[in-house]
């Protein structure tokens, strides 16, 4: 005794089936050649999504009022940083109010989790997740960035300001 | 001898001791800044309060004696509010220095105010500027701002080196601590007061800037620059070494180090250590071959040496110095001595100064292990001088020569003309941890490893017996001297 | 005869530049931007990925994306050597490209990276990476994949001053 359920009625002809599911494709295309602008395909690299203020990308070191890195190698966001990606090695800066500066900041963008973790650590908004998503490349090209390509590559314009400044809060006495 | 009770619990302890003395001996923590065992008392930061009773108000800790059946308490509400107060009044012209700070990870500061503290601070005044990063001499720096006047460095300088370099000047809150003009601290102690400082206020020219407390791990061993066998804390990580610190050790150095000692954790770091065999091939016309096995080598040397025992036992020397450890000697001594070889010389580098001592610690000896040396040489009853040495080795006598070289080059001031000397042998194998050129005409170079990578007993200009062990391994092939005796041992087939 | 075959290997070769035909292996996380960047919003279809086919040997585009450990190593290791000649390969993902945030210091992970099993042509970093990411990933490929000119353009280019 069999208990498959054959189909029967209308189905039993496999025609009007495939008819119904073609006559569907058929009307979006028509619809889509006349009505191009309704469509809400994304059409990668002229059109772009529009992110939003907070969206986690490709790495920005911010820069003080006179170009230089606003960086001041604590360490925070390497001790932070889950997947250990950021080497930095301080050095001491000629000017005694500056201190402390890095004279290599080192991001592996292959280990990078894109995370925020080293944004949330910074003590003086000097790394920021900023708005252009990671970018693919050749296999054996370099994916360490270094302080150039993080804080002075040509898309930011000669740097992103900081936030916080020291000078500010020499002046209010703190 | 009177009974003190602190938090319930009761100890007697000696007249005169102080409270704080005895908090320490019971394991209470009582926050202090400027109270150190090794320094006077001086009573100035106001942190070590405690509630003692039938006292009315908060006493100090550190210069109060303890009488007989006082009882004292020091988690009440009480004490816990003015340590807040104390601390914030440090804190008022502090800097907002911690991301540039080397102290911060070990700063007391910190540590009290996640403990004590973790207030909303409600200073409207400006901060007072003061001077940051003023050189105070070759080693030290200085940052006027950061430091809170616990004077625990003008006692130090005062009390321990004698020589009084550093002062407190001016009054008020514009008091800084400085040096007198054409007087920089330059004493042969000076980087205590780096390790003294509880905050931020003094460090180290060597290791600012290097690296973050947090990323190092420490281990316990002894200091190898000299006789003394002062015993230290050496701080490293996955990147090499990075500072060695003093430990307490009463019968030995008490809390103090001197600053050349501090430099010798340098040479077992990688730029400066022999990372391969080097051999020199006559047959490829003198040529240097890397990288051979250490095993293979050592079974190479073997076979050399005892070609050379055959010919003429007289024609084999070794020379020592005093750098290794005793079991080292023991072993490589035992082995040779088995294999017929009786020439051992003792490399004394300044036997002249042997005998200084400056006072505090520093020794004229820069060997942490002549004694050692000494007394298993005279187990064999072999041993002989430099000078013998050379005599021989300009009579040509020797054929072949086992040199166990110094991993602490700096204070072989004379290597160039030593190494002449040796080079008059025939076949040179010339062992040590740290590569020099001057080293590139012997026959073999093996690698030895540092002392902080091997166990063993250093004996001190005393006479005491202090053991250290293994901490890392930063050289792969590096071997020690034992190992190196054992592998010779095997080789030239002699008997245990 | 020759000519003719000649001619039609360059034409071939011309097409092949913009038409992948991809297999793909996704795990984790990676697989839901990965499935995004196929799907109508971020239409790969446009830039040539198109025939998803059902068995490895009929396609030339490995998608590698999410995570592999020592347990698939084999079998990635199997699709590879049956897919069609010359095969590229797009590894997406910070797992695959580097094994982290599995691989640090002190973790014992099993986590390994696409480039010890099987030479990798396009890398994209990110964790997972945007579907533009991935559509990028695609342009990089057909570029390096683009064939140079034909003896006829070279002629025509020295003939040109």
């Amino acid at each position: 005794m069999s208990v498959v359920k054959r189909p029967s009625g209308k189905s039993k002809w496999y025609l009007p089936g495939i008819l119904t599911g073609l006559s569907i494709t058929i009307k979006h295309m028509f619809f889509n050649l006349l009505h191009r602008k309704d469509m809400f395909t994304i059409e990668y690299p002229e059109e772009r999504y529009p992110y939003g203020d907070r969206f986690k990308g490709n790495h920005v070191l911010t820069v003080k009022k006179d170009g230089s890195l606003r960086c001041t190698a604590c360490m925070l966001c390497a001790t932070y940083c889950p997947a250990e990606c950021i080497s930095i090695t301080a050095a001491e800066h000629d000017d005694p109010t500056v201190e402390k500066y890095p004279i290599s900041y080192e991001i592996d963008i292959l280990r990078c989790v894109f995370c925020g973790l080293c944004e949330e650590a910074c003590p003086v908004d000097a790394i920021r997740m900023g708005p252009e998503h990671q970018t693919a490349a050749l296999a054996g090209s370099n994916f360490v960035y270094d302080i150039n390509r993080l804080a002075y590559r040509p898309v930011l314009k000669g740097g992103v300001l900081s936030r916080v400044d020291d000078e500010d809060r020499h002046k209010r006495g703190i | 001898m009177p009974k003190i009770t602190i938090n319930g619990q009761t100890i007697e302890v000696a007249a005169g001791t102080s409270v704080i003395q005895a908090a320490v001996k019971l394991n209470i923590p009582i926050a202090h800044y400027c109270w150190h065992e090794g320094l006077s008392v001086a009573g100035a930061c106001r942190m070590c309060m405690v509630e003692i009773e039938k006292v009315p108000k908060l006493q100090i800790a550190c210069n109060t004696p303890v009488t007989d059946g006082m009882i004292v308490h020091t988690d009440t509400e009480k004490v816990k509010d003015a340590v807040k107060w104390a601390l914030d009044f440090h804190l008022i012209n502090h800097p907002l220095d911690c991301p540039i700070c080397d102290q911060a990870g070990e700063c007391k500061l910190q540590d009290y105010y996640m403990n004590y503290g973790l207030y909303t601070p409600e200073m409207g005044e400006r901060k007072v500027k003061k001077a940051k990063a003023v050189s105070l001499g070759d080693r030290v720096v200085l940052d006027q701002e950061r430091c809170i006047l616990c004077s625990r460095c003008v006692r130090f300088t005062a009390e321990v080196s004698k020589t009084n370099e550093l002062g407190i000047f001016n009054r008020g809150d514009r008091s800084v601590i400085g040096t007198f003009e054409n007087r920089p601290l330059n004493n042969k102690y000076s980087v205590n007061t780096v390790d003294i400082c509880p905050v931020g206020a003094l460090t180290s020219k060597d290791f600012r800037f290097k690296q973050r407390v947090w990323f190092l791990k420490d281990f316990d061993t002894l200091c190898n620059g000299c006789s003394a066998g002062c015993n230290v804390v050496v701080s490293y990580n996955q990147n090499g070494v990075f500072r060695s610190r003093p430990r307490v050790n009463h019968d030995v150095n008490g809390y103090w180090m001197c600053d050349e000692g501090r430099e010798f954790y340098r040479y077992t770091n990688k730029e400066f250590r022999l990372e391969q065999v080097v051999e020199r091939n006559s047959e490829l016309g003198g040529a240097a071959v890397r990288g051979k096995p250490v095993a293979l080598a050592v079974q190479e040397i073997a076979g050399q040496l005892k070609n050379h025992v055959a010919q003429n036992p007289d024609g084999v020397a070794i020379v020592l110095t005093a750098q290794y450890t005793v079991e080292e000697y023991d072993a490589l001594i035992g082995a040779l001595t088995q294999m017929k070889i009786k020439n051992f010389f003792h490399w004394k580098n300044n036997e002249e100064t042997f005998d200084e001592f400056d006072g505090l610690l520093l020794r004229g000896d820069k060997n942490p292990n002549t004694a050692g040396l000494v007394k298993v040489l005279k187990k064999y009853g072999v041993g002989g001088s430099w000078k013998d040495f050379e005599a021989g080795a300009k009579a040509k006598k020797f054929k072949a020569a086992l040199v166990a070289g110094p991993e602490n080059q700096s204070v072989y001031p004379d290597l160039a003309k030593r190494v002449e000397a040796v080079s008059q042998c025939g076949e040179v194998i010339w062992l040590t941890s740290c590569k020099n050129d001057l080293f590139n005409g012997f026959k073999w170079q093996v690698p030895m490893k540092s002392f902080i990578e091997k166990e063993g007993t250093f004996v001190n200009h005393k006479g005491m017996e202090q053991k250290i062990k293994a901490g890392l391994k930063i050289i792969p092939n590096a071997v020690s001297l034992k190992e190196f005796a054992v592998g010779i041992k095997e080789s030239a087939g002699v008997a245990p | 005869m020759s000519w003719l075959t000649s001619r039609y290997e360059t034409i071939v070769r011309r097409l092949e530049n913009k038409h992948h035909f991809p297999w793909i292996l996704a795990t984790g996380c990676c697989s839901h931007e990965l499935h995004n960047a196929g799907l109508a919003t971020y239409d790969w279809q446009r830039l040539g990925v198109d025939d998803v086919a059902e068995d490895p040997t009929q396609c030339n585009l490995l998608i590698l994306a999410g995570w592999i450990n020592t347990a698939r190593a084999d079998e990635i290791r199997k699709v590879y050597e049956q897919m069609r000649k010359p095969t590229s390969v797009i590894a997406v993902g910070a797992c695959m490209l580097s094994g982290s945030p599995y691989d640090t210091f002190e973790t014992n992970s099993k986590v390994i990276r696409a480039a010890d099993l099987i030479p990798v042509d396009i890398s994209v970093p990110g964790c997972p990476p945007r579907p533009e990411a991935i559509l990028s990933a695609v342009i990089e490929l057909q570029k390096k994949l683009k064939p140079g000119p034909t003896a006829v353009e070279v002629l025509y280019e020295a003939l040109k001053d």
